[in-house]
């Protein structure tokens, strides 16, 4: 059965550019504009097999989403990776201590993309 | 007017009183000698001399003191701090307006650069994913289809490919346009910032200098400095700035020529795909033209042999309705023999019943002989027709026997030769077989190819984000900065040069953190901001 993989951006370019490129390597795709509309979605019942996340995004960041989405009880060990521009140790650090299973900086290939994701999510 | 400005009225009067005293003395004095001596040096002056003397002395007096006058620099006028204050204000006022204009400036070209960076950019790069989309599903159609081996499939496929591939580069040409609008815009913003900088620079630079000749009172000198620092802070932020706009020129340029590569790569792609499908059209057409001819072999051989017992059937029938028209002339024949008996026996009778009648009866003896010779001729016919008759249906029927021999014949050549032609096809449907498999294997090779030069786009499609990231962190600083120094001209003015508040450190704040937040960013797609660059991914 396919995987889910959940992306969370505020830009429409990222989203497009990474749903077309996943759905074509087999997975479903999930998106979400923002942290806010992402935690509705999760509590409405989607249950992703891996969550992807930009970082800087109004209304709710990336490492605040983490919070909350660890805090959920049947989101406690889902993978969650990040996908953003920021580079900095601090800001790693951060998103290691909020949950965070991996982090990316964009841009990247889908290849080293599917390479990753097949190192978190089992059976792929 | 206060006590100081009646003592600068006094000082200005006193100074013309000393000038104009100065000056006369100056004239009068050698003038009075003259007079006064010209008994001793023997100089005959009459009253007339004298009074002309005197005009002349006050008109050279008067000279003297207009040039003296004009020789003392006005500027040593000493201004009253009101008046000093409101001369500082409206230099500060003019050194402030050019920086309204540019703060104008900005905020423009922020709204014009959201309008030419974000929106088009974000339209076009979901045309973008849509036609890859589309190809994409177009050539998955193409190997499903090919597994049918549908002829006119691969043609429309065909056709229908090219179109595609055509709208993409539109696409992306329309992509490239906007990027280097984007990129036209962002260097003329940099080059006019640049000239702006250097003339704020200069005029700050010479504003100083004149308030440090004058004697300003301290507050006002203070409040001067401040503003000076505070500008050049502020102008420090634009550099910083300036330096991000050329990295998001860089990057554009960086990211329309991966694109226009990307998309050369996907058009030879797609065009071999094409021309590879109509070399393949046309060798399966010559390969269908094969199975075509022998299937129509094998459909009219079939015809034929579906034909021929009906042609046997129809031949007997002729042969039939032939053998009852014999049969029945024979019953004639039968009949003609018959007349011709009883004719005879007629005739035997009459030459009886002649000889009876004697010598009257000789011509009716000679008409009996004749009749019965006439019976023995139709005998004699009836016998030949009989006989012709047995050998027509003789022949007959032998030659039936051998026209069915030759019909066998025929239908076990045509037998053969189906079988010949059944050979044939099993062999062209094995050759297709194996053609479509190749076929089969070549264009999924291109599918792939064709698939990892669409990811390649797509991938490409995020230098967007980036640079819209970018762009975002710029207009925040921006908005910081600009408020900040709206409040510090609003104090500056109202409190006359005595501020409250310490802008600098603000303003220093801002840059400082603007500065770390773009080191913490990731650098430009082939720049390197310098400082270490971490790994592009890493699991926990």
């Amino acid at each position: 059965m396919a995987k889910t993989i959940f992306l969370i951006d505020d830009s429409g370019a990222m989203l497009m550019s990474l749903r077309d490129n996943l759905e074509f390597s087999g997975f479903n795709v999930e998106t979400a504009e923002n942290g806010v509309k992402a935690i509705e979605k999760l509590m409405a019942g989607l249950n992703p097999d891996l969550i992807i996340t930009d970082i800087n995004m109004p209304n709710m960041d990336g490492i605040e989403l983490i919070k909350k989405v660890r805090a959920l009880p049947n989101f406690r060990f889902v993978p969650i990776l990040t996908l953003t521009t920021e580079a900095n140790q601090h800001k790693r650090e951060e998103g290691k201590q909020a949950g965070a299973t991996g982090w990316l900086v964009k841009p990247i290939k889908i290849g080293d993309l599917l390479k990753i994701i097949k190192q978190v999510l089992p059976g792929v | 007017m206060t006590t100081q400005s009646q003592n600068n009225t006094h000082v200005q009067r006193s100074t013309k009183l000393i000038v104009f005293l100065v000056s006369l003395m100056s004239v009068f004095v050698p003038v009075s000698v003259v007079i006064l001596l010209s008994p001793y040096f023997e100089i005959q002056l009459n009253n007339q001399k004298e009074i002309l003397f005197l005009v002349l002395a006050i008109i050279v007096a008067l000279g003297m003191q207009w040039s003296l006058l004009k020789i003392i620099p006005a500027k040593r006028e000493i201004l009253s701090p009101e008046e000093q204050v409101h001369a500082t204000n409206e230099k500060l006022r003019y050194i402030f307006n050019v920086i309204t204009r540019h703060i104008e400036n900005a905020t423009e070209f922020k709204n014009e650069g959201v309008n030419i960076i974000e929106n088009p950019t974000d339209k076009l790069a979901a045309i973008l994913v849509q036609r890859s989309e589309t190809i994409a599903d177009s050539v998955q159609t193409l190997i499903s289809t090919l597994q049918f081996g549908s002829h006119d499939t691969l043609e429309n496929i065909k056709q229908s490919l090219t179109p595609l591939i055509d709208q993409t580069l539109d696409a992306i040409s329309q992509y490239l346009t906007v990027s280097e609008n984007i990129e036209n815009h962002l260097c003329n913003q940099i080059s006019t910032t640049q000239k702006l900088l250097i003339n704020l620079r200069s005029e700050l630079a010479a504003f100083v200098l004149n308030q440090s000749q004058q004697k300003t009172p301290p507050n006002l000198s203070t409040g001067i400095i401040e503003t000076a620092e505070l500008i050049d802070i502020y102008l420090k932020i634009e550099e910083a700035i300036d330096q991000q706009l050329a990295v998001v020129a860089n990057d554009t340029n960086e990211a329309g020529m991966t694109l226009v590569t990307n998309m050369s790569t996907l058009r030879d792609s797609a065009t071999g795909l094409v021309h590879y499908i109509s070399e393949s059209l046309s060798q399966i057409s010559g390969m269908e033209n094969e199975v075509n001819d022998c299937v129509q072999f094998i459909v009219n051989t079939g015809h034929f042999i579906k034909d021929i017992p009906s042609k046997i059937q129809a031949d007997i029938q002729s042969i039939q309705k032939a053998s009852s028209v014999i049969d029945s002339l024979g019953y004639l024949v039968d009949s003609i023999k018959d007349i011709g008996f009883q004719t005879d026996i007629l005739a035997v009778n009459a030459a009886i019943q002649a000889s009876h009648a004697g010598e009257a009866g000789l011509g009716f003896k000679i008409v009996a002989d004749e009749v019965r010779k006439l019976a023995l001729n139709s005998s004699k016919a009836a016998e030949l027709i009989e006989s012709g008759l047995n050998t027509a249906r003789q022949t007959i029927h032998e030659g039936l026997k051998f026209k069915f021999l030759d019909e066998i014949m025929v239908q076990m050549d045509e037998a053969a030769n189906i079988m010949d032609a059944v050979k044939r096809l099993d062999a062209s449907h094995e050759d297709m077989r194996i053609y479509y498999g190749m076929l089969f294997s070549a264009i999924n090779q291109n599918n792939l190819k064709l698939a990892n030069d669409i990811s390649d786009i797509l991938d490409s499609i995020q230098y967007q984000d980036i640079v819209r990231q970018r762009i975002e962190r710029i207009q925040f600083v921006m908005q910081q900065r600009n408020e900040l120094l709206q409040q510090f001209i609003a104090e500056l003015e109202s409190s006359g040069g005595q501020m409250t508040d310490d802008f600098n450190i603000k303003m220093n704040t801002i840059l400082n953190e603007y500065s770390i937040s773009e080191s913490s960013h990731h650098s430009s797609l082939s720049l390197n901001n310098g400082g270490t660059q971490s790994p592009q991914f890493e699991l926990f």
